[in-house]
């Protein structure tokens, strides 16, 4: 018995270092590729890694004229805007989804969601000729308005599952000792759910730093955000400015999230220890 | 006088009617309790004067001023909420303080107000921990402590000793009674454990479906229960047909032994079984074809016959008529 399961043993203790390498080779695969490319002065096409090292098209990428810092600074404004945007309108309709009874919530949310399903290209062109007529097409409000489309799905989704798990005793505690509808909802409700608002946010701007094709259609060729740049630079054969642009790209996502993540530590994570 | 009136409140949801014309006078600082079974609208009723049950007919006065129409912010009633519902984002003190915060006290007068509170509740080392930190009892004690920081005229307490362990809940109870009597503040408190309202009411709403069945003390309460299923909800384990009406009584109250005593009511039977009760036996009877249980000195071996004696005192009489109204 014992020597037939040994062998057994042995594949499966070697089965989870396997798997988790395959997976990793899946995930970072690519994301090691764009590092090289990233890096790269000569990579001609047999070749499994690059001739040439360096940094010399990050110097192009950087130049002034290059629109690599206007892109930045388009994609980072476009998505604050688009955070506060789809926040705005969605806490108040979320916290009102909330307080639905079920059957009927789900209901809404579920219509919310409909455009989703909707494949966006024919949306977006759509979009796009109704902002032409209102003057909308290649200015920044025009891009934040299509970014904070899927955003605010978002938003109003999470916000809902966030409101909804704020407990009703907690805002009528705070009702029954003198707060008014407004001040409840300021001191007690909003504070509770600012764990889900924050998820929201990190969503919406995640979504709104690499959203491709509504910037397209309707901010270019006025306004260039990093994925616009990304997929010229792409379109043009030019893999290493591409790739620089693409890990620029992580820097305002991975920013947003630290600082969320330091502005959380001390007030949510005490809440979390419940 | 009364502190709090209700008058003819009846409160709907849908078709479902939870409360049924109650009216009650609850005199200013009374220990009222309402008391009776799982879902027969308690906490309704308490959640009415508070306003977080809109009424559908009646009305909710505090001394001579009607409440009915106010938003739950201007009706000055504190509620200890069953959950207590002590606010996670804030610390001990500044659940404590919020109240005041709320009626535009000044910064240094709650903070003195607050310290002179957790002084009181005996929990001044707890004003910088956060809610998570406290044990079930401390945490009743704090939602009590933020009810009571506001003065409030009167005092609605939802279940507050229900969530805590048998010995907290005894310590906690005689608490609550020193300082509602100190304090001398016009409490209602709901609760469905009848030695917790026994013991800590000096006037007891009995409901039973959405209706008050009776008010009254708790020594009349307890020895003269309305009607039967109130004398069945308070512990009256025994019925005797008689003619056309029905012989109640506690088998705590009765005695079987091989002979009777002298007492109202007097019954041979056969011995079921015995259990020990700790300091007495309880001991099931057959008496012809009824099931009675009483309290002997001795176990009784099953099978031997014996005498169950129920002095007049423990004797309930409930009429049937009476008893089908
Ligand atoms: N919001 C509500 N909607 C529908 N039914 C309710 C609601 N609140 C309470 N009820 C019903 O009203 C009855 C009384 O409830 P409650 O006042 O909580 O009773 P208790 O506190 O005495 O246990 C119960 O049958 C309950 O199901
Ligand atoms: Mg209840």
């Amino acid at each position: 018995m014992t020597l037939l399961r040994l062998p057994a043993r042995l594949l499966g203790g070697l089965m989870l270092p396997l798997l988790l390498g395959l997976t990793a080779f899946v995930v970072f695969g690519p994301l090691i590729n764009l590092a090289m490319w990233a890096f790269t002065e000569q990579w001609f096409f047999p070749n499994r890694f690059p001739s040439q090292w360096g940094f010399a098209f990050w110097e192009r990428v950087f130049r002034p004229r290059a629109g690599a810092w206007e892109a930045l600074y388009h994609s980072v404004t476009v998505a604050l805007a688009a955070v506060a945007l789809s926040l705005a309108l969605a806490i108040p309709a979320a916290y009102a989804l909330a307080r639905l009874a079920l059957p009927l919530r789900s209901l809404i949310m579920l219509v919310f969601l409909l455009p989703q399903a909707f494949p966006n290209l024919p949306i977006f062109v759509n979009i796009a000729a109704m902002f032409y007529g209102l003057g909308l097409n290649g200015t920044l409000f025009g891009v934040v308005l299509v970014h904070s489309l899927p955003g605010l799905v978002y938003a109003v989704w999470i916000a809902t599952a966030a409101f909804s798990a704020v407990d009703r005793s907690l805002e009528e505690a705070a009702r029954n000792l003198g707060a008014g509808p407004l001040r409840t909802f300021l001191g007690v409700t909003l504070p509770q759910a600012l764990p889900g608002l924050i998820a929201a946010s990190i969503f919406v701007f995640l979504d709104s730093i690499d959203e491709f094709t509504g910037t397209y259609f309707v901010g270019t060729p006025d306004i260039t955000t990093l994925p616009i740049l990304m997929f010229n630079a792409s379109m043009g054969g030019n893999y290493q400015i591409a790739a620089i642009t693409a890990l620029i790209l992580l820097v305002p996502s991975v920013g947003f999230m630290l600082i969320i993540e330091r502005f959380l530590k001390a007030d949510v994570l005490a809440r979390i220890g419940r | 006088m009364a502190a709090l009136e209700l008058e003819n409140v009846s409160i709907r949801i849908g078709q479902a009617r939870i409360l049924n014309d109650v009216s009650l006078q609850v005199p200013a600082g009374s220990f009222t309790c309402l008391l009776g079974p799982s879902g027969c609208g308690k906490t309704t009723l308490l959640r009415s004067v508070a306003g977080f049950a809109p009424l559908s007919a009646g009305d909710i006065r505090i001394g001579d001023r009607s409440i009915a129409g106010l938003p739950p912010e201007r009706r000055e009633t504190a509620m200890v909420f069953q959950s207590y519902a002590l606010w996670p984002h804030m610390n001990v003190g500044e659940n404590l303080a919020y109240p005041l915060k709320l009626r535009g006290v000044s910064r240094g007068e709650r903070e003195r107000r607050v310290a002179a509170m957790l002084e009181r509740l005996d929990l001044a080392h707890c004003a910088k921990r956060p809610i998570g930190a406290l044990s079930g009892g401390q945490r009743q004690r704090i939602a009590l402590g933020r009810a009571l920081i506001i003065d409030p005229p009167i005092l609605l307490l939802d279940e507050p000793l229900s969530n805590l362990d048998a010995a907290i809940r005894r310590t906690l109870r005689t608490e609550l009674r020193d300082l509602q009597r100190r304090l001398g503040i016009t409490t209602l408190m709901v609760t469905h454990d009848q030695e917790e309202a026994l013991s800590l009411a000096d006037r007891i709403v009995l409901m039973r479906d959405g209706r008050i069945i009776q008010v009254a003390d708790p020594e009349t309460l307890y020895t003269a229960p309305a009607d039967l299923d109130t004398a069945r909800f308070l512990g009256v384990d025994n019925l005797v047909p008689e003619g056309g009406a029905t012989l109640a009584f506690r088998s705590t109250q009765a005695h079987a032994g091989p002979r009777a005593l002298h007492a109202g009511l007097r019954r041979q039977g056969r011995v079921i079984d015995s259990t020990y009760a700790g300091g007495a036996w309880r001991i099931r009877l057959a008496v012809a074809e009824l099931e009675l249980t009483a309290m002997g000195e001795a176990s009784l071996a099953a099978g031997t016959p014996a005498w169950i004696s129920v002095p007049d005192h423990a004797l309930m009489r409930f009429d049937a008529h009476r008893d089908a109204a």
